[in-house]
């Protein structure tokens, strides 16, 4: 059980992300062909590129929370009681609501500082680097609090995705 | 102190079942509150981390491995391995580790061998009556030559976590032997165990199904050839050569073989940036853990503790060895290489080991962590896809284990197994 909106916002996630991802890679197609074949690099494909894949891989991250598609150990606590599951979980829920906050408070600073100094070749400001992970700070402690909503509501529940 | 709040919050963290990336990030940003350092260099080391050009190599490997399964390469690699040595005893085992060799020396990861390989392998070989322990142990330990056979995204970790200096074309080039002797490994043992199980062999299909099925197999299999050649060549970047290989994987996918739709090419998409992302936010923490790592001097620590154990090398290179292969039966390959690297390179280095074979090492040993438990995700896919217990599994898999170990151990002590190919281009 989750909050729709939040499975919207996903799609969207996922739609943006993919559809980066195809720009990634025709940007870098195309410096391989202007250095090739027009012999004439596009200087700043490579600084585009990174700064896409930063706005591809960051908020999915997030959403990978959401999904628990990220690799861990989950053997130990499926030792537990289911009680105890439940405990941890909420646990974990809270320790990873905080570090999203933390990211999305630190990484606020970081775009700050950095406003003014621009990325060599693109000329658009380095805070550009940093706002996915603003972003993706706030996507996971918005996550993770959908997670502790659900866990609270339904303490005979050990998770909040279907087992 | 702050050591050991760094080491406790990532083991703790682990243990309650964080995912790991996370627990790298929580660990560095509780050290950094400790030690008063500013926080926000957690996140600063951690975007440092991800922005590095060479790594947009690993997302297009990884779209590069969908496109080749849901377009239809991977079978007719299947098919090919099948007309080559499907009529020996126990063929469908032999075509499973040639099969093997070559997806993995295309998409370089193991678990999108497992997972390519195992949805065509193992139902078919239960229909020809093979039993399911012996296919997923087939399918699983062969998929290890996913991360030796080049091209291999976790070989760009490794040169990224050595700080540079690595050339990747190397690495890719050191990969091939090792990765091919393992094999021939794994391919005696599956033979052995065939001929005992007394598994029937696959009539031969005939001169010219067989050169059908390699002319068929070939524009598929020319996808490693532009990715490899061009990084060997030195004529493009592992990136560049790794975005060739993509736009040449939807060619042939798409217009030569015609099986790919834009449905299939939207989930190779959507299932690419999954994966990357879960890949780049663990390069991300685990950098800014290394960064702690670093602080508190760990690389000379556990120098010094190794070489109080012995300075003999064969007793230091099987200690390295017992304690990779531990942290890979617990934890996932992308993390360790990015940790142990800087801990264990420069050991190695003391005692006069090739950074390059040491790459070999790692890979292997790690590659091996994947199909052990309790933390194998090769492991997990072919259990999942057979639909068997793992317990099944586990009772018959030691022959496999037994067979990567003798290649790891070649692979350990004799330095020309993998310097050979790199010597010869370089």
């Amino acid at each position: 059980m989750r909050f729709r909106i939040l499975d919207y916002l996903v799609a969207i996630i996922v739609a943006l992300g993919g559809a980066a991802f195809v720009v990634l890679i025709g940007i870098t197609g195309w410096q391989v062909w202007g250095r090739y074949v027009l012999n004439d690099t596009p200087t700043w494909a490579e600084r585009l590129s990174l700064l896409l894949i930063l706005i591809v891989v960051l908020p999915l991250a997030a959403v990978g929370l959401r999904e628990r598609t990220h690799l861990g150990i989950s053997f130990l606590i499926s030792l537990l009681s289911p009680r105890l599951q439940w405990v941890v979980n909420i646990i974990n829920a809270i320790i990873l609501g905080l570090f999203g906050i933390a990211m999305a408070g630190y990484s606020m600073q970081l775009v700050n500082g950095t406003w003014n100094r621009k990325i060599p070749l693109l000329g658009v400001p380095q805070a550009f680097q940093y706002l996915p992970l603003v972003l993706t700070g706030v996507l996971i402690a918005v996550f993770m609090a959908e997670r502790l909503w659900f866990l609270l509501r339904h303490p005979e529940k050990t998770t909040d995705i279907a087992e | 102190m702050g050591l050991a709040i760094l080491l406790g919050c990532f083991v703790l963290g682990i243990v309650i079942g964080l995912p790991i990336a996370f627990a790298l990030g929580v660990a560095a940003l509780v050290t950094a509150m400790f030690e008063g350092i500013p926080e926000l260099i957690v996140f600063q080391r951690m975007i440092a981390g991800m922005n590095i050009f060479s790594l947009l190599a690993i997302p297009f490997f990884i779209f590069a491995g969908e496109l080749m399964m849901r377009g239809g390469i991977a079978l007719r690699l299947v098919r090919f391995a099948q007309a080559l040595v499907g009529q020996m005893r126990g063929g469908l085992g032999l075509v499973n580790v040639l099969s093997s060799m070559l997806f993995g020396g295309i998409s370089g990861s193991a678990v999108a061998d497992t997972s390519a390989l195992g949805s065509v392998l193992i139902p078919m070989m239960r229909e020809k009556g093979y039993d399911d322990d012996y296919s997923v142990n087939v399918t699983v330990t062969s998929s290890i030559a996913g991360v030796m056979v080049p091209p291999s995204h976790n070989m760009i970790l490794y040169a990224l976590a050595a700080g540079g200096g690595i050339s990747i074309s190397s690495l890719f080039l050191a990969g091939i032997v090792p990765g091919v002797i393992m094999c021939l490994c794994l391919a005696v043992a599956a033979w052995a165990i065939a001929v005992k199980r007394g598994y029937k062999a696959e009539p031969f299909p005939g001169l010219k199904a067989a050169a059908l099925a390699g002319i068929a197999a070939m524009p598929g299999f020319m996808t490693a050839v532009v990715i490899i050649g061009g990084v060997v060549s030195g004529i493009f970047t592992v990136t560049e050569s790794a975005a060739i290989g993509v736009i040449y994987a939807l060619i042939v996918t798409s217009l030569v073989y015609r099986t790919l739709t834009v449905r299939d090419f939207w989930l190779s998409v959507v299932q690419s940036i999954r994966t990357t992302a879960m890949v780049m936010v663990l390069i991300g923490t685990a950098t800014s853990f290394a960064y702690f790592l670093a602080l508190y001097q760990v690389p000379a620590l556990i120098l010094e503790l190794l070489l109080g154990v012995s300075d003999n090398p064969i007793v230091l290179l099987l200690l390295i060895n017992i304690s990779l292969l531990v942290l890979g039966a617990f934890m996932d390959m992308g993390a360790l290489i990015l940790i142990c690297t800087p801990i264990f390179l420069p050991v190695v280095r003391e005692i006069g080991m090739d950074p390059i074979q040491f790459g070999m090492l790692l890979m292997m040993n790690l590659g091996l962590g994947l199909t052990t438990p309790p933390v194998g995700a090769c492991l997990f896919v072919g259990c999942s896809i057979a639909k068997v217990p793992m317990e099944t599994v586990l009772r018959t898999i030691w022959p496999f284990y037994f067979a990567v170990f003798l290649a790891l151990m070649l692979t350990t002590y004799v330095p020309a197994i993998s310097l050979t190919l790199p010597s010869l281009f370089n």
